[in-house]
C-alpha cells in the first residue's frame, strides 16, 4: 500500500509542531544565532512553551557541558578536560569556539596528527579545545535518535538515547559514543541531516511529523 | 572563610587596565577574610570546589566562559555573569525582546530575518523608523558590528555581510548624543554610574578611525549627580534581564531617555569605580551572601547561607548536588603541542 506521506523531511526545512500553548521544533540543527534558535528564543520570550529550550541546545552542543550535565543526570560519560596545549594519546579531540561543530571530531593517536588537529581546532593556540582519553581498543560508535527513538542500534544505546531525550530534550539529535570493554560511553551531541537518515529512520520522523505531537508524547 | 575563584584568560591579562583591576578585585576578597584565585580556562574542573565564580573575560555563548558559568550554575556555585545572562545579553536579539517584554524605554527597534530581507522591505524599514538606521549583527560588542545606513542599497550590502554571522540581526532608529550614560547594577540596586563620551570622529563610543582605534572617555559620576530617572531606567534594564551585575547604556535625545544595551560582564577597569570605592567590595558580598548592598549583614547572612542564595544564579534543580571529590586537574599529560 502507498501511503501518502504530508512531510517528507526536506533539507533545511524547519519544522514547527504545535500542541495546545507549546510547540516542538523540529530541524537538523539547532545552532545559536540561527533560525531554529531564534524561533525558541522568541517563543520562550513570548511565553510559549518549547521543546528543545534555547539553554538546552546551547548545552547539547558544548561538548563538556553536554558531558556535565549528562554526568549529573546518571549518563556514563566520557571523561572530558580542557587543554591549550597539551594532550594525552589516544585521544578524541573537540573544538571549543564560533567556528566548531560537534559533527568535527578527531580521533587521534600519534603526535603527528595531534599537532595538525589541535593546531586547527585552536587555530594555531588562540582557543582552548576539549579533549576525551580513549583506549587503543575504543571504537566510536553513532546512532541517530528521533524523540528518543532510535532504529536498529544496541540494546545500550536504545537506552541511552532515551535517557538523554529526557535530559536534553532534541528531538533530532546523533548520539556519539566511545566504546570499548569497559562498555559505552558518551562523547557528544551532534546535529543530523535528513539525509543521513536511513530509510527506516526517515519513514518514522515522517510518521510522527504526520501524527503530530500528540502520539509520540 | 569562602573561595572565591575569578576567572580570567590570557585576554584579560594581557591588558594592564584589566590586570590590575582583577589584582584590586583578589586584594578586596582577601581583605574581607575569603581566599582568592584565578581560574583559568585550563582550570574549570575546579570550580565546583569554589564557593563563588566572578567571570572576567569576554563572555559569549560560544566561548569558554559560558562553560565556566555553567559549570558553577550546575554546581549550585553562584557566579557573576550566570549563564543566562550570558546568554541573553551576548544576543542582542534576545537581549532587546527582553527589554521589550517589560516595556524598557528603547530606540524603535525589528529583526530583520535572512531569508525575508529583499529591496522592498528594505525601504519600509526606513519608511517606519527613518534615517538613518543603525543595524547590529546580534554578537557585536566593542560596536565592532554596528553600523550606521542611509540607503537601501547600503543596508542590504550590511546586512548581507551580517547574515553570514547570524540568521536574524538588529535594524533600529538612530538615536543622536554627545555621550552614553554606563549605569552599573546589580541584583537591580545601583552599583555605579558614568558617562561615556562619545570620540567626535564616529557615533560609537569605540571605533576604528583612519586605521587607529580611538576609545571613549570614562567619567566616573557621583551617585547624587545623576538624574534619578537615569537610576531608575538602569534598573529597570538590568530587571528585565535577570539578578546578576549590568552595565546598561543610555541615551538621552530630546529629553527622552532609551536603553542602547544591557551588557553582561561590564568593564570595570576604566576609572567607573572612582566615586564608588566599594565596588568590588558590594561584588564579592553579594556572591557570597546574595547581599550586594550592606556589607555589615554579611557575616550574619554567611551562617545560613554558606553558597549565597538561592536566586537565578543558585540553579534551583541542582543546588543540591553534592560536590566530586576527585577532579581531574591534575592529570599527567603526555604531550605538548607548539604552535
Ligand atoms: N540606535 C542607536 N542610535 C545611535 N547610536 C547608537 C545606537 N545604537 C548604538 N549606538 C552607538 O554605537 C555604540 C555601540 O552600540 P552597541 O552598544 O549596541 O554595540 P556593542 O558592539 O555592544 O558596542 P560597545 O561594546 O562598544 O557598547 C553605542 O555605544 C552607541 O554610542
Ligand atoms: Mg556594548
Amino acid at each position: 500500500m502507498n501511503k501518502r506521506r504530508e512531510h517528507i523531511p526536506k533539507k533545511d526545512i524547519m519544522y514547527t509542531l504545535k500542541e495546545d500553548d507549546s510547540q516542538y521544533i523540529v530541524n537538523e540543527s539547532y545552532f545559536y544565532k540561527t533560525e531554529p534558535y531564534y524561533t525558541i528564543v522568541k517563543n520562550e520570550n513570548e511565553g510559549i512553551k518549547t521543546t528543545p529550550n534555547s539553554s538546552d541546545v546551547l548545552d547539547a552542543y558544548i561538548v563538556p557541558i553536554c558531558l556535565e550535565k549528562a554526568k549529573l543526570a546518571g549518563i556514563p560519560v566520557s571523561e572530558w578536560i580542557i587543554s591549550n596545549q597539551y594532550v594525552s594519546l589516544p585521544a578524541i579531540v573537540y573544538g571549543l569556539n564560533y567556528f566548531s561543530t560537534p559533527s568535527d571530531y578527531f580521533l587521534i593517536s600519534n603526535l603527528e596528527e595531534a599537532k595538525k588537529v589541535i593546531k586547527h581546532v585552536t587555530n594555531r593556540g588562540r582557543y582552548p579545545f576539549c579533549y576525551q582519553k580513549i583506549s587503543d581498543t575504543s571504537s566510536v560508535a553513532k546512532c541517530v535518535s528521533i524523540f528518543g527513538k532510535t532504529i536498529n542500534c544496541c540494546e545500550k544505546a536504545k537506552s541511552l538515547a532515551e535517557k538523554i531525550y529526557e535530559v536534553f530534550r532534541l528531538p533530532l539529535v546523533e548520539i556519539v559514543l566511545v566504546k570499548d570493554e569497559s562498555g559505552c560511553r558518551l562523547s557528544s551531541l551532534a546535529p543530523v541531516k535528513y539525509s543521513q537518515l536511513s530509510k527506516d529512520e526517515t519513514e518514522m520522523l515522517q510518521d510522527l511529523l504526520d501524527k503530530r505531537v500528540r502520539r509520540f508524547e | 572563610m569562602s573561595k572565591l575563584g575569578i576567572f580570567v584568560n590570557r585576554q584579560t591579562l594581557s591588558s594592564s587596565e584589566q590586570l590590575t583591576a582583577v589584582v584590586k578585585c583578589r586584594d578586596v576578597a582577601e581583605s574581607m577574610g575569603h581566599t582568592a584565585e584565578f581560574i583559568f580556562p585550563v582550570d574549570i574542573k575546579k570550580i565546583p570546589r569554589l564557593d563563588a565564580l566572578f567571570i572576567r573575560a569576554n563572555t559569549d555563548p560560544m566561548n569558554i566562559t559560558y562553560v565556566a558559568a555553567r559549570m558553577a550554575q550546575m554546581y549550585g556555585i553562584p557566579v557573576i555573569d550566570d549563564p543566562g545572562s550570558i546568554q541573553i545579553c551576548a544576543d542582542k536579539i534576545n537581549m532587546y525582546m527582553h527589554l521589550m517584554k517589560k516595556n524598557v524605554s528603547m530606540p524603535r527597534t525589528k529583526f530583520l530575518k535572512k531569508k525575508e530581507l529583499d529591496e522592498t522591505l528594505a525601504a519600509q524599514l526606513f519608511e517606519e523608523l527613518g534615517t538613518p538606521l543603525v543595524l547590529k549583527e546580534p554578537s557585536t560588542s566593542f560596536s565592532v558590528r554596528v553600523e550606521k545606513v542611509s540607503s537601501v542599497s547600503e543596508l542590504l550590502k550590511i546586512a548581507r555581510r551580517f547574515f553570514k554571522l547570524s540568521d536574524w540581526i538588529v535594524v533600529q532608529e538612530y538615536i543622536e548624543s554627545r555621550f552614553d550614560w554606563r549605569v552599573g547594577v546589580i541584583n537591580g540596586k545601583l552599583l555605579y554610574a558614568c558617562r561615556y563620551i562619545i570620540p567626535s570622529e564616529t557615533f560609537k563610543i569605540q571605533a576604528s578611525v583612519n586605521g587607529h582605534i580611538v576609545y571613549c572617555d570614562v567619567e566616573s559620576v557621583p551617585a547624587d549627580q545623576i538624574p534619578p530617572e537615569v537610576i531608575e531606567l538602569g534598573r529597570e534594564a538590568g530587571n528585565a534581564i535577570g539578578k546578576g551585575m549590568y552595565g546598561v547604556d543610555i541615551k538621552e535625545s530630546n529629553g527622552k531617555l532609551y536603553v542602547i544595551e544591557v551588557n553582561d560582564n561590564p568593564s570595570l577597569d576604566g576609572g567607573e569605580d572612582a566615586h564608588y570605592p566599594d565596588m568590588f567590595q558590594k561584588i564579592i558580598s553579594y556572591l557570597m551572601t546574595g547581599d550586594a548592598c550592606s556589607y555589615a549583614d554579611e557575616l550574619s547572612d554567611k551562617v545560613s547561607r554558606p553558597h549565597g542564595f538561592e536566586g537565578e544564579y543558585g540553579l534551583g534543580a541542582a543546588a543540591g548536588m553534592s560536590k566530586p571529590s576527585a577532579l581531574a586537574e591534575n592529570e599527567v599529560h603526555s604531550y605538548k603541542i607548539d604552535f
